[in-house]
């Protein structure tokens, strides 16, 4: 029983080390560097990134415009997800970054109307 | 036991590591994650540059007039015209149109349907215009369409929502033409008439759901 005890604490002590490396990595979101043991990640010098939708006559969008890409993260993955009201993703596109604007097509029919927020992440090598 | 906890362990913690990496690209040596939040609101112009042409009056201007008349009768067809000024609305180019709805107010409904194109107008006209000069414009393809049906006093929604995004990201906004085209009847000699910006009440508006 003492040998399952240690044991089961070890388990939570490990668990709680696995976490708590993860959270950091979620709260170092706004960040310009981002470390988790012993590596260390970087942007590639994104502080905000900023888009336009066009739409359709009927209100869904067809593309996304997306500025204030620097030209230090070309050759970089950018995501852009469309997210509604509940947080919820209405579609995301992924493409490689090729200069300091992206236009991001094939989000499948979605209504402006429903589109809350522009979500980011730009990753890369 | 012990295996069976060492186990729980490393599902664990694999299944979480995982599942942030998937997100955050936690194994790249770059990254970068934001949003950007969007505000709506909504925006009604009422009243427009408006105006018909006749056919039947090639050089006579109806821009002062009260009513816009559209007529498919050939020789004697009447088309009209509407620019809305989105100023007021005081939309930054980064904005964007969620739905646009242009509506007209039916005082004098057809004997039978009409069937009502609206297409953008790409070249610039005022309220003097007429069917001569309406012939030197140019007109780009179907916007929307509409029926206006044979009751007076209810209003006709067009659908511009392309139209109106691409006037506030900075496309020249030169309004619209609306046509009769569900029918080009000579005998039918039929007409309907829609309240103008010179109305006293009723006059044409465009409603904009907008983000920004």
């Amino acid at each position: 029983m003492k040998a399952l005890t240690r044991t089961l604490g070890f388990a939570l002590t490990a668990t709680a080390t696995f976490v708590a490396f993860a959270a950091a990595a979620t709260l170092a979101l706004g960040s310009t560097s981002l470390s988790a043991g012993n590596a260390q990640v970087t942007s590639c010098g994104v502080s905000s990134l900023s888009s336009t939708r066009d739409v359709d006559n009927s209100g869904n969008v067809l593309q996304v415009n997306v500025s204030g890409i620097p030209a230090t993260c070309a050759g970089e993955t950018l995501s852009v997800t469309l997210v509604g009201s509940t947080g919820s993703s209405l579609g995301a596109v992924t493409t490689t970054v090729s200069g300091t604007t992206a236009t991001l097509t094939g989000f499948g029919t979605v209504s402006a109307a429903s589109l809350d927020s522009y979500a980011y992440a730009v990753t890369g090598a | 036991m012990k295996k069976l906890v060492l186990l729980l362990i490393a599902t664990l913690a694999i299944g979480t590591g995982v599942g942030f990496a998937a997100t955050l690209g936690i194994g790249s040596d770059h990254l970068w994650a934001g949003s950007q939040t969007l505000t709506k609101g909504t925006c009604t112009v009422t009243g427009a540059t408006d105006t018909d042409v006749d056919e039947a009056s090639k050089t006579t201007s109806f821009g002062s007039a009260s009513t816009l008349a559209l007529n498919p009768d050939t020789n004697s067809r009447r088309w009209a015209f509407l620019n809305f000024d989105l100023s007021s609305c005081s939309l930054p180019a980064t904005a964007g149109a969620d739905s646009a709805t242009l509506s007209l107010y039916v005082v004098n409904a057809p004997k039978s349907s009409f069937t009502l194109t609206l297409a953008k107008v790409t070249s610039a006209w005022s309220s003097s215009l007429t069917w001569n000069g309406a012939q030197s414009l140019s007109y780009a393809g179907a916007t929307s369409t509409a029926t206006a049906g044979t009751s007076t006093g209810v209003w006709v929604d067009f659908t511009v929502t392309g139209d109106v995004d691409e006037f506030i990201k900075g496309a020249t906004n030169n309004g619209w033409r609306i046509v009769e085209t569900g029918s080009t009847s000579n005998a039918t000699k039929d007409e309907t008439d829609f309240s103008s910006s010179d109305s006293a009440t009723n006059k044409p508006k465009l409603v904009i759901n907008y983000e920004q």
